[in-house]
């Protein structure tokens, strides 16, 4: 890591990034035309198909529905993705849900198996309904479109910030780094099919705020070593080479407790098993969001920024020349 | 400051944190055990993916389900039966039975009875419950929820869920007083919001029109309302909006006239709050048959906006966002009824809260050791502030009522990542600043002071990002925006705090080049 030089490695970073979103593009292409989405979208946005079983625990326990309707599942080839229960004064209920994609048939007889065994296990007091389809796209537009301008309203900020605060060419990293960071995120989301939900929009926002902390703390150390005479003697790409080297651990310090804490839930999924994996999409879908923001923030950021400094020096250089004239430069340069 | 008032300082702030992260997060049964105290955490309200979702399925007048049909045709062998299998026909895919005279509505003869007629009235009838749906989804995203779910089932039905928005303590049935509040917030919701039918506006004495009391004589109703808007008006032409208001604690509607809107409130309200032509001073908004909400007219409207004054906040919602859908004209094509409503486990998982609580406290552990490691004494005075931080971001949340989901949490860990960050960032000043050759109290000065701008700048960031975060996006990541202020805020405050304890504590301190770990390399020189 000490001898590592970023800024020499740009086109590297933009090939890996490039060849990560093509095939996340790809992915997910080929996914939107044979399931119909380009994402995994979660039950929140997209329409799944279920199973509803109604008893009497009077009548039946729920261990013995749950145990009777994954053997009716099995028999008839569909599998569900969840279920939820619930218990009312008067019924108990199993919702199971199913993915679009899931045969209609196999679940009209499995729905038909259930209410038989069902009933004759309760005394004819069950009940299964197979709902063929539930459409939930009412639900996708809104949430989405403001986290959206939520997302780019931040940006955009954030590039008035650092361009006000730090350097012009430091907020255009930073904004390219922000673009860059999302396009990988998406598509890494349609490599790894994690399922989309309303928690996973929400960590999108997450991502962007990982990548605009890691900018700061990785600027505010630039703009700091800089200043100093010994940076000022270094040629533009071995100072940006030289302040991210020393700006990696505290970045990756912040991230990394974060990763920790995303991890330890994912091994506790892991552990716990069945009442707990609705944390692990979320988990692993944090754990994306981490990865590239430490690889977009301390590996791509500073290469593409080595690249707009050097320009900016060059120009300055220039400006000087044009100014003070070429002879006074040279001599105050050496 | 003496080594006394040090030792006090730093005893009570110790035992007011641990006191505070007790309070905070841990709940126990109360000698007798009768009651039990439920720690602050357990009394935050989480997302439905951590405390499950309130649902019901709305079937429009006209539309049974496959269950009724069938146990009524099962089950009773009359007339019922009879009547039942004569008036009903089967809706494609068999989960759902239409009264054959809704079905006759979509004719063009008036009577669908033909296959083709049938086939025509059942995809009509579809599209009108699809419509119906996108309102309510509409209703729903306006009414702010963390999360909510508007499906059409099978065509024919709509499934509405709404989040519980339990807190641990009453999903767990620890505290059932806020259980069956929350339940009836939750139910309320769905009430509210899938009310069928045209806004009304009615007096029970004034009116220009006699339909609406016609209706109500021939269904029998005690109260009879009159229409108090002129028959030449459209109810939709004089609202602009209806919006949830909310100021130092009381909560209201804030409805948005038109010009004609204004003209015309302006022209009924003056003969409403005109004692001796009307006893009755009130201007009532029915949705259908169904009084929602209604406004005391004391006086003449005359301006374009007037407030009607609610209990609470989710009733000030609700009402809000399906006045602002029927003012605007987007009624329900159909009314819709429903069984009862249905609370869920959540879909992740039943444990998926305290299993996430148990991470949070693992995460916790995980910095403060490892703080403790790095920093030695320095350590612990910051496990003490991360603990002090984790009391004080639970019990904000909690106050200020945001809704904890899992995004929420990740926001969390983030916020705690930030203020570790931060300190840690200012540790490691110090360190270089003590190696350099400077004593305790020189280093720990100018640490703070060369590290200042970059922990400022990224707390600057984070809370302007937080507040557009929190302004501009519905549902999780809104409720994710608040938490990031919360914790923004709460970091900057005690890093500050951090500071302070850093004085109260070095002060004891003998050896004023060694403390905390920190040796200054050239400490010979001095001595």
């Amino acid at each position: 890591m000490n001898k590592l030089r970023l800024s020499s490695k740009m086109h590297l970073f933009i090939i890996i990034s490039c060849i990560v979103v093509a095939v996340g593009l790809a992915m997910g292409l080929v996914f939107h035309f044979t399931s119909g989405s380009f994402f995994n979208w979660g039950g929140d946005y997209a329409s799944y198909r279920s199973v509803e079983v109604k008893y009497s625990v009077h009548e039946i326990s729920t261990d013995e529905v749950l145990e009777l309707s994954d053997k009716a599942f099995a028999d008839n080839g569909v599998e569900y993705y969840t279920f939820v229960t619930s218990g009312m004064s008067t019924e108990s209920r199993v919702e199971y849900r199913f993915t679009a994609s899931q045969s209609v048939e196999g679940l009209q007889k499995a729905a038909e198996a259930i209410n038989a065994k069902v009933s004759i296990e309760a005394d004819k007091t069950g009940f299964a309904t197979a709902y063929a389809d539930l459409s939930s796209v009412f639900n996708s537009n809104r949430d989405i479109m403001y986290a959206g301008i939520a997302v780019a309203a931040a940006v955009v900020f954030q590039f008035i910030y650092f361009a006000i605060r730090y350097k012009l060419t430091m907020a255009l990293a930073a904004f390219i780094g922000d673009v860059h960071n999302l396009a990988l995120f998406y598509a890494l989301l349609a490599i790894t099919r994690v399922q989309v939900s309303s928690s996973v929009i929400a960590l999108s926002v997450f991502a962007v705020l990982l990548t605009m902390i890691g900018c700061g703390v990785l600027f505010e150390k630039m703009r700091k070593n800089f200043r100093t005479d010994e940076y000022k003697a270094m040629p533009s790409f071995d100072q940006v080479d030289s302040a991210s080297r020393e700006g990696f651990l505290s970045v990756t310090i912040i991230y990394g407790f974060i990763a920790a804490a995303a991890i330890i839930m994912l091994v506790l999924t892991a552990i716990a098993g069945g009442t707990v994996f609705g944390l692990f999409m979320p988990c692993l879908c944090a754990v994306i969001a981490l990865a590239v923001s430490e690889y977009g923030t301390m590996f791509f950021v500073p290469s593409v920024y080595s690249r707009l400094k050097l320009r900016a020096d060059k120009y300055a250089a220039g400006r000087a020349v044009k100014y003070v004239g070429a002879a006074k430069a040279a001599k105050s340069a050496d | 400051m003496g080594k006394i008032k040090s030792a006090v300082i730093t005893a009570i702030v110790a035992l007011a944190t641990l006191a505070l992260f007790l309070f905070g997060v841990v709940s126990c049964a109360l000698p007798g055990g009768v009651n039990r105290y439920n720690s602050i955490l357990a009394g935050i309200h989480l997302g439905s993916e951590l405390s499950g979702d309130a649902y019901a399925v709305l079937l429009p007048d006209g539309v049974i389900s496959a269950e009724e049909y069938e146990f009524t045709v099962a089950e009773d062998s009359g007339d019922k039966a009879a009547e039942y299998r004569e008036d009903y026909t089967a809706a494609p895919g068999g989960a759902y039975y239409v009264k054959n005279t809704v079905l006759d509505g979509y004719a063009e003869d008036g009577s669908a009875d033909t296959a083709a007629e049938r086939t025509a009235a059942f995809d009509a009838l579809e599209k009108d419950v699809q419509a119906d749906a996108s309102i309510l989804a509409k209703r729903f995203a306006d009414r702010n929820l963390t999360s909510y779910s508007v499906g059409v089932l099978d065509g024919f039905a709509i499934r509405v869920a709404v989040p519980t928005n339990f807190s641990y303590a009453s999903y767990s049935g620890s505290d059932t007083t806020s259980r069956s509040s929350d339940l009836n917030v939750a139910s309320a919701a769905i009430s509210y919001l899938t009310l069928g039918g045209e806004l009304t506006l009615r007096n029970n004495e004034y009116g220009t029109r006699d339909e609406v009391s016609a209706a109500q004589q021939a269904a029998g109703s005690s109260t009879v309302t009159r229409n108090i808007i002129s028959a030449s008006l459209n109810v939709e032409d004089l609202f602009e909006s209806a919006s949830y208001y909310a100021m130092g604690g009381s909560y209201a509607v804030k409805v948005n006239l038109t010009e004609a809107g204004a003209e015309e409130l302006s022209r009924v309200s003056a003969i409403i709050a005109d004692t001796e032509q009307v006893s009755d001073q009130s201007i009532k908004f029915y949705v259908g048959e169904t009084s929602v909400i209604q406004l005391t007219c004391d006086t003449q409207l005359t301006e374009s906006s007037f407030y009607i004054g609610v209990n609470d906040a989710a009733t000030a919602r609700n009402y809000a966002s399906l006045l602002n859908s029927v003012a605007t004209g987007n009624p329900l094509a159909f009314e819709y009824s429903y069984g009862e409503v249905i609370y869920t486990t959540t879909a992740g998982g039943a444990n998926t809260a305290m299993f996430l609580a148990i991470a949070a406290l693992i995460a916790l552990v995980v910095v403060m050791a490892f703080s403790v490691a790095c920093y030695k004494k320095l350590g612990l005075m910051f496990s003490l502030m991360a603990l002090l931080f984790s009391s004080l971001m639970i019990a904000i949340v909690y106050l200020v009522g945001t809704t904890l989901t899992i995004a929420g949490v990740f926001t969390s860990f983030m916020c705690l990542a930030l203020f570790a960050g931060s300190n840690f960032f200012s540790f490691e000043q110090i360190r270089k600043e003590s190696k350099a050759g400077r004593t305790i109290q020189a280093s720990v000065k100018l640490g703070y002071k060369k590290t200042l701008t970059g922990i400022l700048d990224t707390h600057i960031v984070l809370l302007i990002i937080s507040i557009i975060l929190a302004l501009v996006c519905t549902g999780e990541a809104a409720a994710c925006g608040m938490i990031l202020l919360i914790g923004t805020l709460a970091s900057y405050i005690l890093h500050w705090f951090t500071r302070f304890m850093w004085y109260v504590t070095m002060t004891p301190a003998r050896d004023k080049y060694k403390f905390c770990g920190f040796k200054r390399e050239a400490i010979e020189d001095y001595e």
